[in-house]
């Protein structure tokens, strides 16, 4: 009896919140004022995990040398998940609230969640060729990851198939959270099969299994590939919303 | 000169990490001067648009 009333109020509180939120005016007040820091975090970031990685960090006891690609591989493979994510959760808040923007945030996301798993793909095959003795094998990490370059493909050709922008936007979105089952897949394949690809390296309630002076120029640039996302993402929204309010 | 060949020879895996990094250099900066360069063309457009008007 009480609960009804109580979850609608939760929810139009939230739509009304989300509503003045991600309201593009809010936007751009928001892309002017946080995108200076996004840029300094990605300097400050990217110069120390380069130093670290290129410079300070000693080389790894078996791979030699060649482990310096993980500075380039994890935080691409990361970023092409953590993209994944997001447009996953922004297609849930445009098909439930109705938000442009968070539309908007799916749509612009794609080209570079397709950049970031095309490069985890060619720097891992990079590393995979002198570490494996071959560019690539169906391996079910290398597999699933694989699919969701096609997957960012399929959501990129949907979109741009559809002549009704209303329509391309929700199909889209349920594109986007059906492909969704393909994220813990990528995650979770080093442990569900027997891959040659490496288990995880860095855990969130363990110990990392990487010496700290590898492990913080491994972070540091984490954070900067996530500086970036943010800074590309920002510059692509704020024309994209300029370019639809001109055509309107 | 010797330093640093041995630098990006890196005991020979120069050869894979360097085009890794290139590319990825590469493609991310393409990915961000191109919104770059079409938002300086968006907010260019009504002064070039009252230009061509005079």
């Amino acid at each position: 009896m009480f609960k009804k009333p109580l979850l609608q109020k939760m929810l139009s509180q939230t739509q009304v919140f989300l509503t003045r939120v991600m309201s593009p005016p809010y936007f751009f007040s928001f892309a002017e004022k946080c995108l200076p820091w996004f840029v300094a975090v990605f300097v400050a970031a990217l110069a120390y995990g380069l130093i670290g990685g290129l410079f300070l960090a000693p080389a790894d006891y078996l791979q030699g040398e060649g482990f310096r690609i993980l500075y380039v591989h994890v935080p691409c493979a990361f970023l092409s998940l953590m993209i994944y994510s997001v447009m996953a959760v922004a297609a849930a808040f445009g098909l439930i609230w109705r938000l442009k923007l968070a539309f908007a945030v799916m749509r612009q996301s794609a080209p570079l969640g397709m950049v970031f798993t095309f490069l985890a793909l060619v720097t891992g095959s990079l590393w995979g060729k002198p570490m494996w003795g071959t560019y690539w094998i169906w391996d079910a990490r290398l597999t699933s990851e694989l699919i969701l370059l096609f997957l960012y493909l399929g959501i990129l050709a949907l979109h741009s198939a559809l002549p009704n922008r209303r329509l391309a936007d929700h199909a889209t979105a349920i594109l986007v959270l059906i492909g969704f089952v393909d994220i813990p897949i990528i995650h979770y394949s080093v442990n569900w099969w027997n891959t040659l690809h490496q288990g995880s390296t860095l855990r969130l309630l363990a110990p990392s299994l990487i010496a700290p002076s590898m492990l913080y120029p491994l972070l540091a640039m984490t954070v900067a590939f996530c500086a970036y996302y943010a800074i590309a993402l920002i510059l692509r929204l704020r024309c994209a919303l300029l370019s639809e309010s001109g055509a309107r | 000169m010797t330093m640093l060949l041995n630098f990006l020879k890196l005991n020979g895996y120069g050869i894979y990490v360097w085009p890794a990094y290139g590319l990825v250099a590469g493609l991310l900066a393409l990915h961000l001067f191109l919104p770059w360069r079409r938002w300086r063309a968006l907010n260019k457009k009504p002064k070039d648009a009252h230009a061509q008007t005079q």
